[in-house]
């Protein structure tokens, strides 16, 4: 009697534990041998067998996995292999991620985010917050060569420690002990963890023994995240496997993820040949106009596609003090001789709609309908404007190359479209140089290139993503105080209201001054199998059935293969 | 056969302003991704260009590689060999370590690292290609030399006390030209597919200059759908090398005494 009385109440603890195990994942846990995979998930009633649950997409080859060290030459897919703060939902909405819970000083200067207990990094060593301390020192370092450290300059210190104006034990990051990180900002900062959502932790126990190569082998590999590096066969194919020792709240349904290395041109193609299952990929527009045609063309591939405008913006931004672009005549003539509306209707074939500003229709803050008005297509005038500078018909102007990043062929086809435009409405011989993606960035960040075609895919769903681009010591050459006056009352007001109207009449500035001639924001067409399955064919807040944030894996987790799957 | 294919191509590329309706750059954005049709004969690019216009703008480009790329080449390669094989010595020894030396790189390769260091252009891609294309004609020129230096009418004319630049000009030099223009010829279609190659990989002639090569690298991305865009310059580069390897043969079936004999 007392041993049956031990034996339910083993199982009642057991049937807890497995209860709390399946809540603290958000997944339902395996009480049978039913249908369950390798990290203990059981996957949905029409999903594949476990040992089908493999995704298989064409990747891009980079340096690292490891965002840390660099973006513009990491992988895609950071989220796979480590763990975030918090992250962004189906909605963009945030979630808590790593961190369980966070606190913010009345001076919106402070942020203390607690961890979970129990992270672990895959090789049995916990994930602390120590690890997010060094982290954030590490892409303050100059030495690590991090491309993007000015996204983070709200944390106290981090761009003058980047510039070598500050000691990195002075940036604002600190571990208080094991569980919790205190974050301290310039500037309250109220999207904080929006931008924490990106931040992508490091083991710090390995990047001390191993250095900056970490990342590019499953032997030092660690992870934190849902999956684990499995192979890397340079530029041939990347394969990640579950994570059995994740103890995060993504654990996924698929065993397997697999990406054959190509150039975004193989993309479509692989596609077709039935040797993918998903074409997330949009950032530079990997599809054609003939692509999109031919996926018109044919109704099986047009019941696999799923279609929406994205919220990204394509823009020119000039050089600095040093070119022809510092007068801001020069700047508005180029803007008002782009015919915005023959790109989108010619070159991209209505792949696109036209922009008048930085936040595109449908983003937070955006009113696109008022700034029509700021960059008006008038050859007329944009001579004049050229003239007025100093360079009638162009006569005198200097011979700039206008410079692509790793671009799309049809972002090739706008750029010749852009230089034939500048040669015919303003005289103005500009030469076309597509450059590869990371010497692009390395000197844009260095204000080297005089005039580039370029764009911004959001982050996270708030103005400030888009207007802080444009700040002083930003990405671009360009300043103006009253800008970036505007800009700081929109990233620390709190009434959304407020931060609306600070945000648009600095967004009046950039486009009416103008800082940068503004010119489409992209329709984004993705494809996935039928049997391709989860949360990505859920209709979000925006009324969007698709894979947001593809680069960035937040969806991964939450995608399952079908039965149908062959 | 190659004469007359040849001959066609150079009569796209000698009156392309008279024989085309347009600029090779002008765009008409109405007008984009048009197939072939009565307007537009070989149909638009993404910019609404004539295709036709620029078809046919881009023989100037093959053909200026070709002969300018081979001229070059004539011009660094003939008096190197005829240095090294009448002079011998350290000149020789000089001339082919540098031959050796750069016979290990493929010229598709060296190009390709020279474009990289020097920049797109079509100068650029003409210096790239001719400064590998002296190698094979070097060589030959050499061999030729060697061979002519030994032979008697050489050597009477040394006894006669003729020096050594009229030997070189008057004497070995009208006898190796024939070899080495049938090399030269030959050379012109490797030239063209070079620039092909390089502006196919976007290292060569930068737009809005027309180039087959560069045509044909953006219209394979669009060839599922808009086929025209490959297709038209790809058969212009087939033509054109075809018609100057015809014509190679030919010369060296005129000028080659062994084939003649036949």
């Amino acid at each position: 009697m007392r041993l049956r009385a031990k034996t339910t109440l083993a199982r009642a603890a057991g049937a807890l534990a497995l209860t709390l195990i399946a809540v603290s994942s958000g997944r339902t846990p395996a009480l049978a041998a039913d249908n369950v995979n390798s990290v203990g998930v059981r996957l949905p009633a029409d999903a594949a067998p476990a040992a089908k649950q493999v995704l298989t997409m064409v990747g891009r080859e980079g340096t690292y996995l490891d965002w840390g060290k660099t973006i513009q030459k990491g992988q895609w897919h950071p989220g796979l292999i480590t763990e975030a703060l918090v992250m962004q939902d189906l909605n963009s909405d945030i979630k808590p991620l790593a961190a369980e819970r966070w606190d913010v000083s009345k001076d919106g200067l402070t942020w203390t985010f607690h961890l979970r207990t129990g992270l672990v990094w895959s090789d049995g060593v916990p994930l602390t917050a120590a690890d997010f301390e060094f982290t954030i020192k590490r892409i303050a370092n100059p030495e690590t060569g991090f491309d993007v450290t000015w996204y983070f300059s709200m944390i106290k210190n981090m761009k003058e420690a980047n510039e070598g104006k500050a000691k990195l034990d002075e940036v604002g990051a600190t571990a208080v002990d094991a569980t919790t990180l205190r974050l301290t900002l310039t500037e309250p900062t109220p999207y904080l963890p929006m931008i924490l959502s990106d931040l992508y932790v490091v083991p710090r126990h390995v990047v001390a023994k191993v250095g900056d190569s970490w990342s590019t082998s499953p032997e030092t590999a660690v992870s934190a995240g849902p999956f684990k590096l499995a192979k890397w066969d340079r530029d041939k194919e990347l394969v990640f496997v579950a994570n059995p020792a994740y103890r995060g709240i993504r654990k996924p349904y698929l065993e397997r993820i697999v990406y054959k290395i190509g150039r975004d041109e193989t993309l479509f193609p692989a596609y077709l040949a039935g040797e993918t299952d998903a074409m997330p990929w949009i950032y530079e527009g990997p599809l054609s106009p003939s692509d999109v045609a031919r996926i018109e063309s044919d109704p099986k591939i047009k019941k696999e596609s799923y279609t929406w405008p994205y919220f990204q913006t394509w823009w020119i931004a000039f050089g600095g003090d040093e070119t022809a672009f510092k007068d801001p005549r020069v700047r508005k003539a180029f803007a008002m001789a782009i015919d915005r509306d023959a790109i989108v209707k010619s070159v991209w074939r209505g792949m696109a709609v036209p922009a008048y500003g930085m936040l595109p229709n449908g983003f937070h803050c955006a009113q696109p309908a008022r700034l029509r008005d700021a960059q008006p297509f008038n050859p007329a005038q944009a001579r004049k404007l050229l003239a007025e500078a100093g360079f009638p018909d162009g006569k005198g102007f200097p011979k700039y190359e206008l410079y692509l990043r790793a671009a799309s062929p049809t972002v090739r086809t706008t750029g010749e479209a852009i230089q034939a435009m500048l040669k015919q409405n303003l005289g103005v011989e500009l030469g076309v140089q597509n450059l590869e993606r990371k010497l692009f960035m390395d000197r844009l960040n260095k204000y080297e290139l005089p005039i580039v075609l370029i764009p911004w895919e959001y982050d996270y769903y708030d103005a400030s993503n888009f207007m802080n681009i444009y700040k002083s010591g930003g990405r671009h050459p360009w300043k103006n105080a009253d800008y970036d006056k505007l800009v700081a009352t929109g990233n620390s007001a709190t009434r959304d209201a407020d931060r609306c109207a600070a945000y648009r009449k600095a967004e009046d500035i950039l486009a009416r001054e103008p800082a940068a001639a503004f010119l489409w924001h992209p329709t984004v067409t993705q494809l996935w199998k039928p049997w391709v399955r989860g949360e990505i064919l859920k209709k979000n807040k925006f009324g969007i059935v698709g894979w947001q944030r593809p680069s960035k894996a937040d969806m991964v987790p939450y995608i399952y293969m079908g039965k149908d799957k062959p | 056969m190659g004469t007359l294919l040849v001959a066609a191509v150079g009569g796209l590329a000698g009156t392309a302003p008279w024989i085309t309706p347009a600029h090779y750059d002008e765009a008409s954005f109405g007008e984009a991704w048009q197939f072939p049709s009565s307007r537009h004969w070989l149909g638009t690019d993404g910019v609404g260009r004539d295709f036709y216009t620029r078809v046919v703008y881009g023989s100037r480009v093959s053909l200026t590689a070709g002969l300018v790329a081979q001229a070059m080449a004539l011009a660094v390669g003939l008096p190197l060999g005829l240095a090294a094989g009448v002079l011998g010595g350290r000149v020789d020894f000089a001339v082919t370590r540098a031959v050796d030396a750069l016979t290990a790189f493929p010229q598709l390769l060296f190009a390709l690292l020279l474009m990289v260091v020097l920049g797109s252009g079509l100068s650029n891609i003409l210096l790239a290609i001719g400064l590998h294309a002296w190698i094979p004609i070097c060589r030959l020129a050499r061999a030729e030399s060697l061979r002519e230096r030994e032979r008697e009418y050489v050597q009477a004319a040394t006894a006669q006390g003729a020096n050594r630049p009229r030997i070189v000009l008057r004497h070995v030099l009208p006898n190796i030209l024939a070899p080495v223009v049938v090399a030269v010829t030959l050379g012109i279609p490797q030239a063209i597919f070079t620039e092909a190659a390089l502006s196919f990989l976007g290292l060569g002639v930068q737009p809005p200059t027309p180039s087959w090569g560069q045509m044909v690298g953006e219209g394979v991305n669009h060839i599922r759908f808009y086929w025209h865009l490959a297709l038209f310059p790809s058969i212009m580069i087939a033509v054109t090398m075809t018609g100057f390897a015809l014509l190679g043969d030919g010369v060296r079936d005129a000028l080659d005494p062994h084939v003649r004999a036949r």
